[in-house]
């Protein structure tokens, strides 16, 4: 890493920040406390937002509407996305105190900060996540968890080991209507669920408007490209490998499926009772660019079974028309033996119609309810109970995507031993479960 | 594999010998690696992808061997480096042993040691292992962090003295990097050369060795050795060690005590610091057994009021009732937020013995903590709950009715409608208002005659909200199956006007068809108060069907209210959703337009206006814009219309363009011609 960090005091503010990442969850919220609604500063959960790129605005925008929360620093390796992180901080605020890095461990080294909102590319995910659990601080991450399997079991041991509080970004769990649906399925209204069916979306979203730009140069002055790469090896700077688009290659995202993987999978595993365990048997068919620097696949077909012999498809190939405003979504369709429940962001859908609309009664399962995904993160720093999306779990919706994407490169069907996450007759296969990190990078 | 080469291959089966196919695929694998030499990272990728394609095609089989070959040799060639990595990403999938000695010649070259160990790391076999320790002492810089690293990946227990000699290096990251791989070689060498630089480093290779040790520890609990596991972590707990290090060590203390977990935790709890009592409290439920429950249970008193909410509320996570009777007693704490966390437990811990606790909370506290108990009331699981709502309902006092009458609606008892139907006439307001409300939710088709016998009988405000009740439960039968039909039967029951046009009003709501000849009739009737339920009616319509009774009322009746009361029902139905032409539309504004007798009539109709999706209707509202009363309406209908339009089509016509640039020059609202501006610049 090139921003320079004195070791003597990374490691003095690194000894400090236990005690002062894990002090001050005990604050209970004013609202818990049946005040006037207002939180004392000294009350405030104080955070930084490390990755201040696309999502990261967006959950520092949220973060920033909670009055129990209080922001102290941005962390970017771009200077222009720094710069405006830190002005969407300070407009909010009406002062100048928020700070600004370029290098995350200054940030976990400090021990005035309790929590880390990460939202950076997939592939620098396990290393700040663990490396932040390690400093004790509690965890808000986007999904999808891990670049790789291997990396997502690292890091859900590293939260189990630390008592880290963490929640994903599969912020779908915490919207009343997913919530419903899961429970409907739950609870049977549609009888024994027989198959699921996830839409997904094809191709590749052009969010930076760098699409074709990939024609090799210097990175430029703003961006400190070798660490952006990171964990990754080595290749070329061209826009469209970087900022927002990166997703659209393997080398640092997943592409669609990793994309939403960690969304729609995630509701379907939900309502299934799935959330800590995973297939059996996952095969892929995926249709990959042949030039460019984007290479994921723009469409596929996963077909997944589990173990009591559900079978689901994620899929490029089916969209979802149920709400009024949106069209075209992805979505999470169940089929039962009475008949069919879908769920998209825009709306839900059911056959018999009358069952989207039943009531979920006192006596029938009820699922987590969370008041909202980043107001659940915070009650539960200081409560300390567990997020609505643990890190397991974001791991176990993650790990289907994770094998679709061997099962795709490999062109066969994996056999999965989810107990043990291992891949069974395939020791080909079982290489693809983890990936070389580049030096110096390790977890 | 690709279909051609696919096909190659089949031919080359039937006709030839196994050796002959292996020349032909090799030749054309050759051919093809030839292609790719000076492959980079903006070409294209076919030949990459022929012959990953090739690659695996061949796994498994003789002829892989002699790829293999070849893909090594590429390796020593003048390649670039893309090619190279290329060959490095097919190695790490489908090489063996035998490609170590090609992959290992670059491990010690910085350029390219990362993608040899790309490969390296994932091929399995003793030769990898061997070649990696080999190369270590020769590596420098980045290339020596890298080989320790994959030798910590693939957990070789023969670099266990190599990578301890390493703990000591003067360089930082290469001691940092050698620590964190001893953690992940499962051997007894490993953790003691861990344990020894924990005692003896500094700094950051003190705070890896701290986190390794810990990883040690996990893994030998996982393995099932409590015991080893135990020790480290009790070591670790010592009260010198960074707090986060205590914490972390604290968890596996409790989930490697075993039979005196209930200890463990009870230590935990009196500590004097906060951390270590958290995690004892966080990590009750996965624990949970009851005797830890109870062994915990008992610390209460002697926690802060902080940590009493926590653990009340691990005590409901862990689901057993053995705790009912301390989050009972919690609920009658001195702080708030305790007693808030202990009523919200009883929504998980409790059972019908709680319902009047939890009532009785409902009734005398507000904010939160009526919230919790409440909610609480709402959830409480067990087949005699309801019943037993249902019992203490007809003889609670009003406030405590008013409570077990909302939980009969959120716990959805159907049953509770005959005691509903009741408490609907209760001497209480707030008691009659919260079961008319009720029985919304819960009363069905069957139940409505006997609701409008309530509606009839009732007035103000429980009319009101009667009148209301009685529609959603009419709209719960099927549109084919005569949602009115309740209410029309019941109008010559009503023994006075006001009863009369309360039911009128009712229908107008269900929009049911077959009851449009009886407000047609109603329109007419000799009774003003009659003929203005009828006209309101009609208004209410759900659909624009009345539209044209409406327009007739408005340009022919004597009655200014009933003019005015018309046409504002004839511009609500105009703007419904319908599948009637544009024109149709537009010529009922232009009738109301037509109608409209003062300027707030004008207003309303170019306020619905803005809804119409059409051209025609921003020319019409255009049309209004030098009108200086109207100029706001209109301006605000242009833009509504223009915006929904753009919607749909990002390009913008001429004509409307014009439209919007009329808006910009005549506006004296800035954020109005802000929005006409953006959406100009946005159609270009």
């Amino acid at each position: 890493m090139k921003v320079n960090l004195n070791r003597r005091r990374f490691l003095k503010q690194t000894a400090g920040v236990a005690i002062g990442g894990i002090a001050l969850p005990y604050i209970i919220p004013a609202r818990v406390l049946g005040g006037d609604g207002g939180v004392a500063p000294s009350n405030r959960i104080t955070m930084a937002g490390i990755g201040v790129g696309m999502q990261g605005p967006w959950n520092i925008k949220q973060f920033l509407q909670q009055d129990d929360c209080k922001i102290l620093a941005i962390c970017d390796i771009d200077k222009n996305n720094l710069r405006d992180g830190v002005n969407i901080v300070n407009d909010h605020y009406g002062n100048k105190d928020c700070a600004g890095y370029a290098d995350f461990r200054e940030v976990l080294a400090r021990g005035d900060i309790d929590t880390v909102v990460i939202s950076v590319p997939d592939h620098w995910h396990a290393i700040i996540g663990i490396e932040a659990a390690k400093a004790g601080k509690d965890i808000y991450c986007e999904k999808p968890l891990s670049h790789d399997l291997k990396q997502g079991r690292a890091m859900c041991d590293a939260v189990k080991r630390y008592g880290t509080v963490w929640q994903t970004g599969s912020w779908q769990r915490s919207e009343e209507r997913f919530r419903y649906v899961c429970e409907l399925v739950r609870n049977g209204r549609i009888g024994k669920i027989r198959h699921i069916e996830v839409a997904l979306y094809p191709g590749h979203r052009d969010f930076a408007g760098t699409k074709g730009q990939e024609k090799f140069g210097p990175p430029p002055a703003e961006l400190d490209y070798d660490t952006w790469l990171g964990p990754a090896l080595y290749a070329p700077y061209c826009p469209a490998r970087v900022h927002r688009n990166w997703r659209w290659n393997l080398d640092y995202g997943g592409g669609q499926l990793m994309d939403w993987v960690g969304h729609h999978v995630d509701i379907a595993h939900w309502s299934m009772g799935l959330d800590y365990t995973g297939p059996v048997e996952v095969e892929g068919k995926g249709e990959f660019p042949v030039k460019g620097v984007w290479n994921s696949p723009t469409d596929y077909d996963i077909n997944v079974k589990y173990a009591d012999g559900l079978t689901m498809l994620i899929t490029s190939r089916i969209k979802y028309n149920l709400g009024k405003e949106w069209t075209d979504e992805s979505g999470v369709k169940w089929y039962g033996e009475k008949g069919w429940i879908c769920v998209t962001r825009g709306g839900m859908d059911s056959e018999p119609k009358e069952v989207v609309g039943e009531k979920i009664g006192p006596n029938d399962i009820r699922l987590y309810e969370s008041p909202g995904h980043w107001r659940n993160f915070l009650d539960c720093v200081k409560s300390r109970k567990i997020t609505i999306a643990p890190a397991e779990i974001a791991h176990r919706s993650a790990t289907v995507g994770h094998l679709g994407q061997i099962a795709m490169l490999l062109e066969r069907k994996i056999r999965f031993k989810p107990e043990t996450e291992e891949i069974i007759d395939d020791a080909t296969a079982a290489r693809l479960l983890g990936t070389e990190m580049r030096s110096p990078r390790h977890v | 594999m690709n279909r051609l080469l696919k096909v190659s291959v089949i031919v080359a089966v039937v006709l030839c010998f196994g050796g002959v196919i292996y020349a032909a695929d090799s030749n054309e694998f050759g051919q093809l690696l030839s292609k790719i030499k000076t492959y980079d990272f903006d070409k294209s990728r076919v030949d990459c992808i022929k012959v990953s394609d090739m690659i695996r095609e061949a796994s498994g089989k003789p002829e892989m061997k002699g790829m293999e070959k070849q893909l090594d040799a590429f390796l020593e060639s003048d390649a670039t480096y893309a090619a190279k990595d290329f060959v490095c990403r097919e190695l790490s999938i489908a090489g063996t042993e035998a490609s170590v000695p090609a992959l290992a010649s670059m491990l010690t070259d910085e350029k390219v040691s990362d993608i040899a160990r790309y490969a390296l790391e994932r091929i399995p076999g003793p030769a990898v292992d061997d070649a990696l320790r080999k190369a270590l002492p020769k590596a420098e810089g980045k290339a020596k962090i890298g080989i320790i690293n994959t030798l910590g990946v693939r957990g070789d227990k023969k670099a266990v003295e190599s990578l301890a000699k390493l703990t000591n290096d003067a360089n930082e990251t290469v001691a940092v990097a050698a620590v964190a791989a001893l953690s992940r070689i499962d051997d007894q060498g490993a953790t003691d050369a861990i344990a020894r630089a924990k005692d003896k480093a500094t700094g950051a290779i003190k705070t890896a060795a701290l986190d390794a040790y810990l990883r040690c520890a996990d893994r030998l609990a996982a393995k099932g050795q409590k015991n080893a596991a135990g020790a480290i972590y009790k070591e670790l707990y010592a009260a010198n060690e960074p707090m986060i290090v205590r914490v972390a060590a604290a968890r596996g203390m409790i989930e490697t005590a075993g039979d005196k977990t209930g200890e463990v935790v009870v230590e935990m709890l009196k500590s004097a610091d906060k951390p270590i009592q958290t995690v004892a409290i966080a990590t009750l439920k996965e624990v949970a057994k009851t005797d830890v429950i109870k062994a915990a249970m008992e610390q209460i008193p002697n926690l802060e009021a902080i940590q009493q909410a926590q653990l009340i509320s691990a005590l409901a996570d862990c689901g057993d009732k053995v705790a009912l009777p301390t989050v009972l007693a919690a609920a009658k704490n001195s702080h708030d937020f305790v007693r808030v966390t202990a009523l919200r437990a009883m929504g998980t811990l409790g059972d019908v013995s709680s319902v009047d606790m939890l009532v009785a909370a409902a009734v005398s506290s507000g904010g939160e903590e009526q919230k919790a108990a409440q909610e609480s009331l709402y959830r409480l699981r067990g087949p005699d709950v309801d019943d037993a709502i249902l019992k203490k309902l007809p003889d609670a006092e009003p406030k405590a009715k008013v409570e077990l009458v909302r939980s009969c609606e959120q716990r959805d008892i159907k049953k509770s409608v005959p005691v509903l139907m009741k408490t609907a006439k209760d001497a209480d307001a707030k008691v009659r208002i919260e079961s008319i409300k009720a029985l919304r939710a819960l009363a069905g088709p069957q139940d409505i005659p006997a609701l409008i016998e309530l509606q009839l009988a009732a007035s103000g405000n429980d009319r009101g909200e009667l009148e209301k009740t009685v529609v959603v439960v009419s709209k719960k039968i099927p549109e084919d199956k005569g949602q009115g039909q309740a209410v029309l039967a019941a109008l010559p029951l009503a023994k006075d006007l006001d009863a009369k046009c309360s039911l009128l009003s009712v229908l107008g709501k269900i929009g049911d068809e077959s009851a449009l000849p009886v407000l047609r009739e109603a329109l007419g009737d000799k009774d003003d108060q009659v003929k203005d339920a009828a006209v309101r009616a009609l208004s209410d319509w759900p659909t624009a069907t009345p539209a044209a009774d409406l327009l007739k009322v408005a340009q022919t009746s004597e009655n200014q209210v009933h003019k005015t009361l018309a046409l504002r029902g004839y511009v609500r139905l105009a703007g419904l959703k319908s599948n009637r032409p544009a024109e149709e539309t537009m010529k009922m504004y232009k009738d109301a337009m037509a109608l409209a007798a003062d300027v707030s009539e004008k207003k309303m109709v170019l306020s619905g206006l803005g809804s119409t999706d059409s051209f025609e209707a921003m020319q019409m509202a255009e049309s209004y814009l030098g009108d200086k009363e109207l100029k706001e309406e209109a301006e605000a209908a242009v833009m509504k219309i223009a915006e929904e339009r753009a919607k749909n089509s990002p390009r913008i016509s001429a004509q409307t363009k014009d439209i919007l640039q009329k808006v910009i020059d005549g506006t004296t609202n800035e954020s109005v011609r802000e929005q006409a501006q953006k959406l100009l610049k946005q159609g270009k």
